[in-house]
């Protein structure tokens, strides 16, 4: 079963000037269970989407389907979107048993259990007007966690934290897949807290969905194979558009059954070869040569 | 769903002391202290308790329970409504409770909630009436069997009074509502219901010199004709409603409904990409 699916999904907004296409029949599938990372760059589509799975903004063309079942009821979804907003002159415990009130449930020791697990159990009784973005921050993980969702989405919720706090939400998030049981959608443009928190992953570049899928997967597709040779210039012209020189070696984009045979190639022509080793590709080096980036 | 979003707007509310003190509180307080201070004053200006018209206790609780309907305790109502309402906008919170409960149901439970503070106000200055009548008894001398008016046999203009009342703060909502919703704007939103109620005080008091009929036609000028029933239910042997009380209730009600029904088309066809 997949916890969220994305089918052709497409949203354009018409504003005063030109139509501004935000998403681009985008598909993806989140498997039940996963940390799954959205990726891109600032004004890919991430947080629009998001809106749209959250039924804040409506799809101009597609359909969401949340736990095999299109236009759900989004009780069982959580959220944290972007930089979290709440109520001013409520104070940390109340805006905790407003939300779950929203969401039909009133459970007085879960409110606690939150605020504890997020560690706020000390500034349970401040106004929220007097918090600091981390604190918000962590507020907002815990609200969205009222109501025990199954699906937890999180819009860039490192924003704002240290990098102890950071830390702190990177396992934080961790365990609500591993002992909660949640799926969470992880939209970020930290392409490090990606790679180390999440196990599936879709980069989105201006509202297009460039790559999807399992992120060891994704990253082993796009190891290179680094062969240190007598005569980088012309073992590289030998080996084809594959094969480029960087620094004294030359990288082959390869898949591993290809490398007997680069190597034999190049010791059949008499070059000497020093080193051959396969090099881990970064998400970095992906996301970039994906979107366009400069690395 | 709706008793979800109803419990959770009263848990809000309930929470904004500042809102319940200065949007409910505040406006009845005054009108009891200027309402004892004018009883006290009157009392030391004129010579001779008996001159005085004898206090109808359900005539002024009539008056006074229609008091959230004037356009200066309405406007305090009508601030209460753009915090509820225009707020979730502010303070960018529609992302917070859009994806927990129906939108519909969210409205439904901030009217709720907002009609039930209009019921508190209107309760309160039912109370400020019958107290200054009590006071006006008391201070004129009068024996108890004097009081022209009890409170029981004026109850029934009361409950008139108060419905009226009612649906023309509910009207005021909506005003709100239609603004906050349309403009996404606290400021903006109260200033919509500021002006709207101008401009309906004004625009009635205008056209009832030529045509009465359609300026009853109007939830201002409906408002005005049902007090006069619930003047004359309490005793008030000069007032006189037109167009009959049914009716009258009926526009005031199809007006309320009808701003509640555009706003509740406005926000379920609504997007929130920054809310």
């Amino acid at each position: 079963m997949s916890a969220l699916a994305l089918e052709g999904v497409a949203k354009t907004f018409r504003g005063k000037g030109a139509p501004t296409v935000a998403l681009d029949d985008v598909s993806f599938t989140v498997p039940e269970g996963a940390v799954f990372g959205l990726l891109g760059p600032n004004g890919a589509g991430k947080s629009t989407m998001v809106r749209i799975v959250l039924g804040l903004v409506r799809a101009t063309r597609g359909r969401v389907r949340i736990f095999d079942v299109a236009d759900a009821p989004l009780r069982q979804v959580g959220a944290l979107i972007e930089t979290p907003a709440f109520y001013p002159h409520l104070t940390a415990r109340e805006t905790l048993e407003a939300l779950a009130l929203y969401s039909g449930v009133r459970d007085g020791e879960r409110t606690e259990y939150l605020l504890a697990r997020v560690g706020l159990s000390e500034a349970a009784h401040r106004r929220v007007r007097d918090f600091s973005v981390g604190m918000k921050q962590r507020l907002g993980l815990a609200a969205a966690l009222v109501g025990r969702p199954r699906l937890v989405v999180l819009d860039e919720p490192t924003n704002g934290l240290d990098p102890a706090g950071i830390l702190e939400m990177r396992s934080f998030i961790r365990s609500l897949a591993q002992t909660d049981g949640c799926t969470v959608v992880l939209s970020s443009h930290l392409l490090d807290e990606v790679e180390r928190t999440c196990d599936h992953l879709a980069i989105l570049d201006h509202g297009k969905l460039v790559a999807a899928g399992a992120t060891q997967t994704l990253l082993a597709a796009s190891d290179r194979l680094r062969i240190e040779v007598d005569r980088p210039a012309d073992a590289a012209r030998l080996l084809g558009p594959k094969a480029v020189i960087e620094g004294e070696a030359v990288w082959i984009e390869a898949q591993r059954a290809e490398a007997p045979g680069a190597i034999a190639m190049l010791t059949g022509e008499g070059f000497q070869v020093f080193e051959a080793r396969w090099e881990r590709a970064r998400l970095e080096d992906i996301f970039f040569r994906l979107t366009g980036g400069a690395s | 769903m709706i008793f979800d979003a109803l419990k959770a707007e009263f848990f809000k509310l309930s929470r904004d002391r500042t809102l319940l003190f200065w949007c409910v509180l505040a406006p009845a307080l005054a009108h009891i202290v200027v309402g004892v201070a004018l009883e006290l004053a009157v009392r030391g200006s004129v010579s001779g308790a008996a001159s005085l018209a004898r206090p109808n206790v359900a005539l002024e609780a009539v008056l006074s329970v229609g008091a959230p309907a004037n356009p200066f305790v309405a406007g305090f109502l009508a601030a209460a409504a753009a915090i509820v309402i225009a707020g979730e906008y502010r303070w960018t919170t529609w992302r917070l409770i859009a994806p927990r409960n129906d939108r519909a149901a969210i409205l439904v439970g901030k009217y709720g909630a907002l009609l039930a503070l209009a019921l508190a106000s209107v309760a309160l200055f039912a109370i400020n009436g019958v107290v200054i009548a009590f006071l006006s008894a008391f201070v004129n001398a009068m024996p108890r069997e004097a009081i022209a008016g009890g409170v029981a046999s004026g109850l029934s203009g009361v409950a008139l009074g108060a419905l009226s009342a009612l649906l023309h703060v509910a009207f005021v909502i909506g005003l709100v509502a239609v603004g906050a919703i349309a403009t996404r704007s606290l400021l903006v939103s109260a200033l919509v219901a500021a002006v709207g109620m101008i401009v309906l005080e004004g625009g009635v008091a205008l056209i009832a010199q030529d045509n009465p009929g359609a300026a009853r036609l109007l939830p201002v000028g409906a408002a005005g004709e049902v007090r006069q029933y619930a003047r004359a239910l309490a005793g008030d042997e000069d007032a006189e409603g037109a167009g009959g009380l049914g009716a009258m209730v009926i526009v005031q009600a199809a007006w309320a409904f009808s701003l509640f029904a555009i706003s509740w088309l406005l926000v379920r066809r609504q997007e929130f990409p920054r809310e």
